[in-house]
């Protein structure tokens, strides 16, 4: 069988397929409106090359006449947060000129991108209400359209009216934690400010739902405090709430590092792909969810891998356009308990 | 009046995107594609507070009116994408015949196999399987409590008024044709059956010589307007056979705008003629049978919507057409009948039996589904009495959005002949056709590989 080119080469067959498996609970939970989503820069970048938190730094470093060597290193060294203070108090007109900036370089025109229509299928096929986002740019309120998402006002006037939006009409509402590019959370000072009333939003999510973080590094502290907090909470009424963190790591030592460390820390899945790559594999995972349980039953009645009999029944569906993959599985199952006890 | 239903937040997506859509001043014209695009289109309009049928255009329609209109922008609309092919159609019929305008496409949903950029703006995309059916459910349920469904921009409708029961009414309908009651969700409908040739001698002053009604669907609906107490609608259907190579053009005896429409649209503008005079003469019957009983609405805010498939029409000229039923004339004698009210169950065992005859593993011409003409259908009953019980089931079939009227033509050593034939509507309804049909061993053949 062909090895699955979404997922690293230095990953074994069996870890792929146990990857799968847990694409497919996401998939279920999707399904039953449990998913919860945080977006990071990963998404921005693959979709469109939009400047990730360390590339900003960089350009913000230049911007402030350091050649790029040197900006590279102020980046490494102290950070966005750091160099946008910096930034702030050397540049005249400060704060407008940080803003326009910021806002310059994340701008995007042009044709969506595979991953914002992936994104956009599986944000219709699960009726997903709330995605959490760290990125400033509203590349996801433009993948998803105008009439389909909302970008939310920090304000507990537009919580309370998205909350009974919500419950009227379909559509997404998306949290910029940190802000938009008109208001972006990106210096010291800024993020020494009281936290987001977002974070409540997302308290409640972590609590209720399998909660999904794609293309993003899991480093911002007021993020993994309120992730952690609600793991020692869970812990401490044993119940288990499933986390997934998607992130690209092209190299094996780095996997197997980050996986046991999240592991360690708070019961996370580390699924090592790009946003791109991800939802790709999500959407495929949702469109033939419905032919596992057939699938798992062929399987067992003729001894042979789920993935073999998947494979075959893809075959049977080409000569037949007309069913798709649950339908062909649910017909063999059919087929199979009349023939075998 | 909204009524909660699980489906309600989709509709209400729903209901929204249509309506910024339709008026979006970014756009000149909306042509909506097939039945449930013009339903939405209607229902959005009859919704707004001051309904106007302006921008709306129906696809031929559109290619005859704007042809001289450089620079037009167009918004093709419908309501869901599938494989793609028939948004794809129209909007190379739209380019070929509007060279010059800009045409953009829109559908409130599209399933995972639509190719992609198929739609320009879309509200659900990349649907599967079963979110795509969820969200079928909806616009259906939109369309049915709207009631939009049942009315084509190519169908006329007239407004009853009753000050006499509505049992009084449905005898005298009956005793005009064969009518069957029905009560589906949200209104009570009424399906009179007529046969053709009983109707031939009244039908004959305006049916042109190259038009044959022996076969035609000849019906007259009857629907509840839930919000007026004793207010029913009458939407007459009836559509001959026309011989398209032989028609040079049509000349109703007294509606002059029917000698402006040419090409295909012929047989549409024939058979809203027909239909016509069908309706004039139940008009008469009724207010023979009920005297001051009963009273009709047939204004411009009724028949605006006419434009929409028929650019040239005269409103006027219809509505003095229509006001024929008021002529004086001696009184006919009349009768009542009984109205027949078999029970949703019954009828939708007929829809049922409908379906399937859609099922023909022998055509794969096709796939293996393929579209029947009205005796086809006709001939699912095993009796005369059975016969109007099962044309009330297409409409049950048609009002869910199952089955989807189209008009085909045929081309035969006696010419080309433009007829209406019913099909499954949509790739979502094939699909569970030949699901279904698989399902109870109909056809299967199972690679012995799965077995081995």
């Amino acid at each position: 069988m062909a090895r699955n080119p979404r997922f690293p080469l230095y990953l074994g067959d069996d870890e792929v397929v146990s990857l799968q498996r847990r694409i497919t609970e996401i998939a279920l939970a999707a399904l039953a409106r449990q998913l919860g989503l945080l977006i990071g820069a990963g998404f921005s970048f693959e979709a469109r090359g939009l400047p990730l938190g360390s590339h900003l730094a960089v350009a913000l470093a230049e911007d402030l006449g350091y050649p790029e060597i040197s900006a590279r290193r102020l980046a490494d060294t102290y950070g966005l947060s750091v160099i946008a203070e910096q930034y702030g108090r050397v540049v005249t007109g400060k704060r407008q000129q940080l803003v326009d900036t910021v806002s310059r370089m994340l701008t995007t025109s042009g044709d969506g991108s595979q991953v914002e229509n992936d994104l956009k299928a599986i944000v219709s096929n699960c009726d997903i209400s709330r995605i959490f986002t760290t990125n400033y740019d509203s590349l996801i309120e433009t993948a998803l359209g105008d009439q389909r998402s909302a970008t939310i006002a920090e304000t507990a006037s537009a919580l309370t009216k998205f909350e009974h939006d919500i419950r009227r009409k379909e559509f997404t509402g998306v949290f910029h934690i940190h802000g938009t590019t008109t208001n972006p959370v990106i210096t010291e000072t800024d993020l020494q400010k009281p936290r987001s009333i977002f974070f409540e939003e997302l308290r409640h999510e972590l609590l209720s739902r399998v909660f999904v973080m794609v293309g993003y590094s899991f480093r911002d502290e007021s993020i993994t405090d309120v992730f952690e907090s609600i793991y020692e909470l869970l812990k401490k009424t044993r119940e288990e709430r499933k986390t997934f963190l998607v992130s690209p790591i092209e190299e094996e030592f780095e996997y197997r590092f980050a996986k046991q460390y999240w592991e360690d820390r708070c019961d996370v899945c580390l699924i090592p792909m790009g946003a791109g790559a991800f939802f790709a594999e999500f959407l495929e995972q949702l469109h033939t969810v419905g032919s596992v349980k057939p699938i798992d039953e062929i399987s067992v009645k003729i001894r042979s891998s789920p993935a073999d009999v998947k494979e075959r029944l893809k075959r049977l569906c080409d000569d037949v356009p007309d069913l798709a993959l649950d339908d062909m599985a649910e017909i063999a199952r059919r087929f199979l308990a009349v023939r075998t006890p | 009046m909204r009524t909660w239903s699980p489906n309600s937040r989709t509709i209400e997506a729903l209901r929204e995107f249509v309506a910024a859509l339709l008026w979006d001043p970014m756009f000149d014209y909306v042509v909506p594609i097939e039945r449930k695009g013009t339903a939405l289109i209607r229902a959005a309009i009859m919704g707004s507070e001051s309904p106007n049928w302006g921008k709306v255009l129906a696809r031929e329609a559109a290619c005859v009116t704007l042809a001289n209109r450089p620079g037009v922008r167009v918004l093709a609309l419908d309501d869901s994408v599938w494989s793609g092919e028939t948004i794809k159609a129209t909007v190379g019929m739209l380019e070929a015949a509007l060279p010059r305008a800009e045409v953009v496409t829109a559908a409130f949903m599209t399933h995972a196999d639509a190719p992609s950029g198929s739609v320009d703006i879309s509200y659900f995309q990349g649907l599967g399987d079963n979110a795509f059916r969820e969200r079928r459910a909806a616009v259906v349920e939109y369309l049915q409590q709207q009631g939009s469904l049942l009315l084509d921009t190519e169908h006329a409708e007239v407004a009853v008024r009753l000050s006499c029961s509505s049992d009084e009414f449905f005898r005298a309908l009956a005793g005009w044709g064969k009518a069957v009651k029905f009560s589906p969700p949200y209104r009570l409908n009424c399906t009179v059956f007529q046969h053709a040739s009983e109707l031939l001698e009244q039908l004959r002053g305006v049916l042109p010589s190259y038009a044959d009604i022996s076969d035609a669907v000849c019906k007259v609906r009857v629907v509840e307007r839930p919000q007026i107490s004793g207010g029913f609608s009458l939407i007459p259907i009836c559509y001959p056979n026309v011989w398209l190579d032989r028609a040079s053009g049509y000349d109703h005896p007294r509606m002059e705008w029917t000698k402006r429409v040419t090409g295909d649209r012929l047989f549409n503008c024939i058979g809203l003629c027909v239909a016509i005079e069908m309706l004039v003469h139940l008009m008469q019957w009724l207010d023979d049978c009920l005297g001051g009983k009963v009273s009709f609405e047939y204004g411009p805010a009724q028949l605006r919507h006419l434009n929409a498939a028929f650019p040239e029409l005269d409103v006027d000229e219809v509505i003095a057409e229509l006001g024929r039923s008021r002529e004086s004339r001696r009184v006919r004698a009349t009768h009542l009948g009984v109205p027949d009210e078999p029970g949703l169950q019954i009828l939708e065992k007929y829809a049922e039996k409908i379906k399937r005859r859609c099922y023909d593993p022998g055509a794969y011409r096709s796939g293996t589904v393929r579209n029947l003409r009205l005796p086809e259908i006709l001939a699912v009953a095993q009796s005369e009495v059975e016969v109007p019980r099962v044309s009330a089931a297409l409409d049950l079939l048609i009002d869910k959005a199952v089955i989807l009227p189209r008009v085909s033509k045929l081309k035969t050593a006696k010419g080309v002949m433009a007829f209406r034939e019913f099909g499954p509507d949509g790739e979502m309804v094939r699909r569970e056709l030949i699901r279904e049909a698989l399902l109870t061993g109909r056809g299967v053949e199972v690679d012995a590989d799965i077995c081995s």
